[in-house]
């Protein structure tokens, strides 16, 4: 997205919230400014603090997902006796809604960081999981022969071949799923914690009735949102510059 | 260079292509080998390249047993095995990027390797195949014709001294594949090449072997050979002369011989 696109955007959303804010004429949906200003005052201070502390459980679940999921996924694509082993397995658990595991999590790993990274990294695992499995079990044989001609053995392959094909499909899975892994991070920071923008949206705004702290905290969490997809677009555009190419 | 020995391969399903198979290919030879889908080319490609094991019998490549791809020995096949995401010159030194990821240790990098100026080296290559213009280009931007240059760029770039191809110009337009099958040529007898092509078009065969080797359906006994001897093969106007048409049909009616005709 351009720079004029992603203003005009941005200029469209406060059009609509302005609105929706009159028509709805009640405290519980302040009007832009007023949510600004509140924004203004606190993300330097403790929502600026909020909104690290979620942005590192979402990051630190997508490199725990990666690091786990695409060489699980490459072994699976790879290895036809060891797909036909898990494929029930996967197709069973992968479908399963995560957050219904948080009180597990909680109970397991308690209320810390721990139980919000490994919840949110396992909803990426098993997007990243099934795209790099099937990219790497699509790759054409004669690509691997030809490779493999060429000297290379198992190492060389897994370097010049299976995990750059893997890395498309990594970056459309997190396009994907990075909006619900932020969703239920929402959820999980929401209760039973005393940090995170769940946390300062529910507990601290929500239940004092402070609706435009509460507002500044649904921006900064849109803004998380946003800037994982740049992220995520740049990682594109760094390491895939040939699907632009064509 | 390379020797079948009474050698036996047989598919895991239960097809076997090659029976007490023998045939030789010695050094400096341009092979052709030709005959029906199915006939089991490829599967002797396969394994004169060490991507198959004789089921009995011994296979030879420069005096050694295989039992892996050889460093010295270059595959080209038809799909060209290009990386989609690496650029032309990427692809053409990904040969030589491996021999320097493993280093010189004789298995899968010669001990004589020299890796120091390995982009001087692919650069060559690319302006030798005419493909420099296209050096910072991704393989789905560029021409069928110039998709097969690179893929041979970067087999020559390693030195080989054995070149098997599996219908290297079978996806290419009838102009472009005269232009590569000429090249080609050139670059065989330039490098002092062994050379086996697999192809099942007999213009293609006699163009490209000075010995033919005609294989039927499977299984594959006896060894077939047409000696092409024409003064004028391998030249630009080989393909113009009454020697090539003559060569043409005699190879057609060797293949018509067999139980069913060329697909």
């Amino acid at each position: 997205m351009r720079w004029r696109d992603l203003g005009l955007g941005a200029l469209m959303t406060l059009v609509v919230w302005q609105l929706l804010s009159w028509a709805i004429d009640r405290p519980v949906f302040p009007p832009p400014h007023e949510v600004l200003a509140a924004f203004g005052g606190a993300i330097l201070g403790d929502l600026g603090r909020h909104l690290l502390i979620s942005a590192w459980r979402v990051t630190a679940a997508i490199v725990l997902s990666v690091a786990t999921a695409v060489p699980l996924g490459i072994g699976l694509g790879q290895i036809r006796a060891l797909n036909r082993l898990f494929a029930p397995l996967i197709y069973i658990v992968h479908p399963i809604p995560k957050i219904v595991f948080l009180p597990v999590l909680l109970v397991l790993l308690g209320s810390g960081d721990g139980s919000k990274i490994l919840l949110i990294a396992l909803i990426l695992f098993f997007q990243i999981l099934v795209v790099v499995r099937d990219a790497a079990a699509d790759l054409r044989p004669e690509l691997i022969s030809s490779v493999y001609s060429l000297g290379a053995g198992r190492r060389a392959l897994y370097r010049y071949v299976y995990f750059p094909a893997a890395i498309p499909g990594v970056l459309t899975a997190l396009r994907v799923s990075v909006g619900t892994a932020v969703a239920v991070l929402f959820i999980a920071e929401s209760f039973a914690t005393t940090s995170g923008l769940g946390y300062y949206i529910i507990i601290e705004a929500w239940g004092a009735l402070r609706y435009a702290q509460m507002f500044s905290g649904v921006l900064a969490m849109s803004l998380l949102g946003l800037g994982l997809y740049f992220a995520i677009d740049a990682l594109d555009r760094h390491l895939c510059p040939w699907r632009e190419a064509s | 260079m390379i020797e079948f020995r009474d050698l036996t391969f047989t598919y895991p399903g239960g097809a076997t292509i090659l029976a007490h198979f023998s045939w030789s290919v010695a050094r400096g030879e341009a092979w052709a080998v030709i005959g029906p889908s199915g006939c089991g080319k490829s599967t002797l490609l396969m394994l004169a390249a060490g991507l198959r094991q004789p089921t009995a019998g011994e296979l030879l490549v420069a005096g050694q047993p295989l039992d892996r791809p050889r460093p010295r020995t270059g595959l080209i096949l038809q799909d060209y095995g290009l990386l989609p995401w690496a650029t032309v010159r990427d692809n053409a030194a990904l040969g030589l990027r491996i021999r320097s990821f493993y280093g010189r240790d004789g298995k899968h990098t010669p001990l004589d390797e020299d890796l120091s100026a390995l982009w001087e080296r692919v650069d060559r290559w690319l302006r030798r195949l005419a493909i420099d213009h296209v050096a910072d280009q991704y393989p789905n931007q560029i021409s069928g014709g110039q998709r097969q240059r690179t893929a041979i760029a970067r087999t020559l770039a390693l030195r080989p001294d054995l070149l098997l191809m599996d219908e290297p110009f079978g996806a290419l337009d009838a102009l472009t594949r005269e232009d590569l099958q000429l090249l080609t040529l050139e670059l065989m007898a330039e490098q002092g090449l062994t050379t086996v092509i697999v192809t099942h078009n007999i213009e293609e065969a006699v163009i490209m072997g000075r010995r033919i080797l005609v294989l039927h359906h499977p299984p594959n006994r006896e060894v077939v050979t047409v000696a092409n001897d024409d003064p004028a093969w391998a030249t630009r106007d080989y393909r113009k002369g009454p020697a090539f048409l003559a060569r043409c049909n005699e190879l057609r009616r060797l293949l018509e011989g067999s139980d069913h005709a060329l697909a």
